[in-house]
């Protein structure tokens, strides 16, 4: 509730920004990408080669959405204004009777959802073109990586992990995949929602928001193996008892690792053969890299999945309203990628030391 | 006379707990000594290949190759599942075994063209997986082995074991010759 009262008001800030008398100016063009951290080095002459000739027709774009927005704003700001007139003017429940608060809240909602639409539309399309011409290009910086907004992929697919919350609505997108290191790394960004009902109405609260990863291991394995964060001793017990699958727990050596991870496994010694002592400390710095203690994994098939939760959203271009250069969409590109190959490099899956 | 019976009952269903749980922890011990057992028959196909690679090169290592093959057919020899003993001489020779066969790979470094041979490399690769697999089977023995000792060791359990038939266990420990720091001298 927090959270979407911020994005609103974020929202409302980003549509009278629309007024600002600096909106059509340029400033800043022209720049060369500046190698601040270790993950940058070489980027420069990247951005050279690949993005900077991309730079003035993109930044006319910028303009032209945001004249456009503009305008569409003056033009639909009258109906914003009349809009609570109509409400209180009109005699609804003489024309809807005892329907007419719902026909009212309905109306309201979609009067404003389409003036939202008309404003923000050619906003949304400039930003979809970074998504889509201008990511790929940032991306090829790593050699094989693609980079699609859209994805074919569902959480579905990893329902065998035991990891997905039941869920009715997914939105899914920023789907990654590429190499580094040797590992194949194939990633997307997803939300996940359940429906609840209560007498007068139905509604959604999102039981996983972030990231979905697959991984290729360097050790070949048969079975299944899951790491999930620990649920207390009750609910450990509960997920041992009444699991679906034939895993059972195993228990583990390292008692900073056991307190935050509970280890399920169909093979006692595989799991031991996968998650050595070194790899539970690295699991563990992996968890304080994202901030908590609520990632979990899967191993299987000879992959690794992992599920990271994020509050923030990822792989999203930068402010509209900041003249053009991909200097704030590289870095923070650079800076999330840089996130997900730390991955690789803390879990060592690059390196068959079986350590 | 009802609160008797309950408690008569009451007792009897807890011994019969602890008693189930002695069998299960034993029967754990079971299966992990038999996941060992499992790995190091893996290795112990894996020895005569690497012998006859290294034999050809390591002229001057003739006991230590001569260790590994005797300590493999010790190795080899059937032992009592149930009793401590056995089980104890078993994991010794396994893991002085596994002692051997450590300082023979390190010494391999000494001799480039068998370092560099196509099938030791590959024996070397599989070598560390297999090793990598033993160490897994012993954490997991070491575990049930824990499990099943608390369970004897912890009152009542000593007087359950007996009608249980399980018996303190060994842990599956490294050979000491192994924990012992390796000079590098030798091999730079």
């Amino acid at each position: 509730m927090f959270r979407d009262i911020i994005n609103g008001l974020i929202f409302i800030i980003r549509i009278f920004r629309l007024l600002s008398p600096n909106l059509l100016k340029s400033k800043g063009m022209g720049k060369s990408f500046p190698e601040n951290e270790p993950y940058e080095a070489g980027f420069a002459a990247h951005y050279d080669q690949y993005l900077s000739d991309k730079v003035t027709s993109f930044e006319k774009g910028r303009l032209l959405a945001l004249k456009k927005s503009r305008r569409n704003f003056l033009i639909s700001l009258p109906i914003i204004v009349l809009i609570p007139f109509g409400v209180v003017n009109i005699d609804w429940y003489s024309l809807f009777g005892e329907y007419s608060f719902q026909v009212v809240i309905f109306m309201i909602l979609l009067a404003y959802g389409v003036i939202i639409w008309f404003i923000t539309s050619s906003m949304d399309l400039y930003q979809d073109s970074i998504k889509t011409e201008i990511f790929p290009n940032i991306l090829n910086f790593f050699g094989t990586f693609n980079y699609h907004p859209e994805t074919q992929k569902s959480a579905g697919a990893y329902e065998y992990s035991g990891l997905i919350p039941n869920f009715n609505r997914e939105t899914s997108e920023d789907h990654i995949k590429g190499n580094y290191k040797g590992v194949e790394i194939d990633l997307f960004e997803t939300e996940l929602e359940q429906k609840r009902r209560t007498k007068k109405s139905t509604y959604y609260v999102t039981v996983f928001k972030g990231i979905l990863i697959t991984l290729s291991m360097n050790k070949k394995f048969e079975g299944k193996t899951v790491v999930r964060k620990d649920a207390g001793s009750i609910g450990n017990w509960f997920q041992s008892t009444f699991s679906f699958d034939s895993l059972k727990k195993v228990k583990l050596e390292d008692p900073k690792f056991e307190k935050k991870f509970e280890v399920f496994s169909d093979d006692q010694v595989t799991a031991r053969y996968l998650i050595t002592v070194t790899f539970m400390e690295r699991l563990n710095e992996l968890a304080e890299v994202f901030g908590g203690k609520n990632i979990q994994c899967c191993f299987f098939g000879n992959e690794l999945f992992i599920m990271i939760p994020l509050k923030k959203d990822m792989f999203e271009p930068g402010s509209i309203f900041e003249p053009e250069n991909f200097i704030d969409d590289s870095k923070s590109l650079l800076k999330e990628l840089n996130l997900i190959f730390s991955i690789v490099d803390t879990l060592k899956l690059n390196i068959r030391l079986n350590l | 006379m009802e609160i008797f019976f309950g408690i008569i009952i009451l007792v009897l269903g807890l011994l019969y707990f602890l008693y189930a749980r002695i069998i299960r922890n034993k029967n754990n011990v079971l299966e992990a000594l038999a996941g060992i057992d499992v790995q190091l028959k893996n290795r112990s196909n894996l020895i005569p290949n690497i012998l006859t690679i290294a034999k050809k090169f390591m002229t001057h290592e003739k006991n230590l190759l001569e260790n590994v093959t005797k300590l493999r057919t010790k190795e080899s020899e059937g032992y009592d599942q149930t009793d401590p003993t056995s089980i104890k001489e078993h994991i010794s020779a396994a893991s002085t075994l596994g002692s051997e066969l450590g300082k023979m790979m390190i010494s391999v470094e000494a001799y480039p063209d068998l370092k560099s041979n196509e099938t030791m490399v590959k024996a070397q690769l599989t070598y560390n997986e297999v090793e990598a697999k033993i160490a897994a089977a012993r954490r997991f023995y070491n575990s049930a082995v824990a499990q099943l000792n608390n369970s004897i060791e912890i009152f009542p359990g000593h007087l359950l074991a007996q009608y249980a038939n399980a018996k303190v266990m060994p842990f599956y420990e490294t050979d000491e010759a192994a924990k012992k720091p390796v000079s590098a001298d030798k091999y730079l």
